[in-house]
């Protein structure tokens, strides 16, 4: 390790004294550290996995919000026939629900009526 | 029967195949250069951190659960943080482990103080370590043993702060701002305890050392 941040020969003295009590570690404890090291490294990527996990959801209801938005923008570049029953002001204005999704091609058919 | 309206184009949404294949790729290896990215981290510290647990703890298993719980600690919670972060994080961690093993021993000594038990014997893991090598040293590798020997026992002297404050600056070579990361404390209070450190330690060890 560099010293050049250490100014007094004690301190660099105290730092290559150091260094070389560390390389000079007995095989055991060598071995010993490399196992800890793997599992901490495999939590660590067991942890990256959970993460994607939990956020995946999420990621599902914006695609979700995303396809009713450009259901919304898609309808508004057709043209609208005008509303003539308080039934079908009430599926226009709910335009942004999961079930007008489920139900898009039975209301355009509708509108066709 | 009437004419269906033309049906909303919900293909439009979805991403092609290919595209949507090298996107998950892409999510998945993030994950893994990081879990690179942290076994290079812990492989370049791990030795130094096992040896400043030791001179702290001045005992091997102790030393070994404490670097083990400090990796594992980081991987948990800090793994997604930079990796910059990393070093000042795991010393932290690492200090905050042999604390918590100074206090158990504390109390642990305190409720078998009637035994005739002596906690500061010198291990004796292994039967063929203990049988002394009769090779003949060279002179310079046994006064660097000795001088080391030294400083490890000035060093285990010292109060618990200023030894921290040594340890990380000289041996793990942390400046001041990753330092009082480390130790939990401001950049002034490590430049206190360092200075305490260096002039206890030189004075305790002499000229001559």
């Amino acid at each position: 390790m560099s010293s050049s941040y250490l100014e007094t020969s004690f301190e660099r003295r105290a730092q290559a004294l150091f260094d070389r009590s560390v390389e000079q570690l007995d095989a055991r404890t060598r071995s010993r550290l490399t196992q800890a090291r793997s599992a901490a490294v495999e939590e660590a990527h067991k942890h990256a996995g959970l993460r994607r996990w939990v956020f995946r959801p999420a990621g599902a209801l914006a695609a979700a919000s995303l396809a009713a938005l450009a259901l919304v923008l898609w309808r508004a570049q057709e043209p609208q026939p005008l509303v003539t029953s308080a039934d079908e002001l009430e599926v226009v204005v709910g335009a942004e629900s999961f079930e007008m999704l489920e139900n898009v091609e039975f209301y355009a058919w509708l509108d066709q009526r | 029967m009437p004419a269906l309206a033309p049906a909303f184009p919900w293909s439009a949404l979805l991403p092609s195949s290919g595209p949507d294949v090298e996107e998950i790729r892409s999510h998945e290896e993030p994950g893994l250069d990081r879990a690179r990215a942290l076994d290079r981290f812990l492989s370049s510290v791990e030795k130094r951190a096992f040896r400043i647990a030791r001179i702290a703890l001045k005992h091997d298993e102790d030393a070994l659960d404490a670097v083990q719980d400090a990796m594992l600690a980081l991987a948990r919670r800090y793994g997604a943080r930079p990796s910059e972060e990393w070093r000042p994080l795991f010393y932290r961690i690492l200090q905050n482990r042999i604390r918590d093993c100074q206090r158990r021993r504390m109390v642990r000594e305190r409720l078998l103080a009637w035994l005739p038990t002596n906690l500061d014997e010198p291990q004796q893991d292994d039967a063929l370590e203990s049988v002394p090598d009769l090779r003949p040293e060279p002179a310079d590798r046994l006064a660097a043993d000795e001088a080391m020997r030294l400083l490890e026992h000035a060093l285990t002297a010292l109060p618990r702060r200023q030894q921290q404050a040594f340890m990380l600056r000289v041996f793990e070579g942390l400046d001041t701002a990753q330092t009082a990361v480390a130790m939990g404390c401001t950049e002034g209070s490590v430049k206190t305890h360092y200075s305490r450190a260096v002039h206890a330690l030189r004075e305790q060890l002499g000229a001559a050392w």
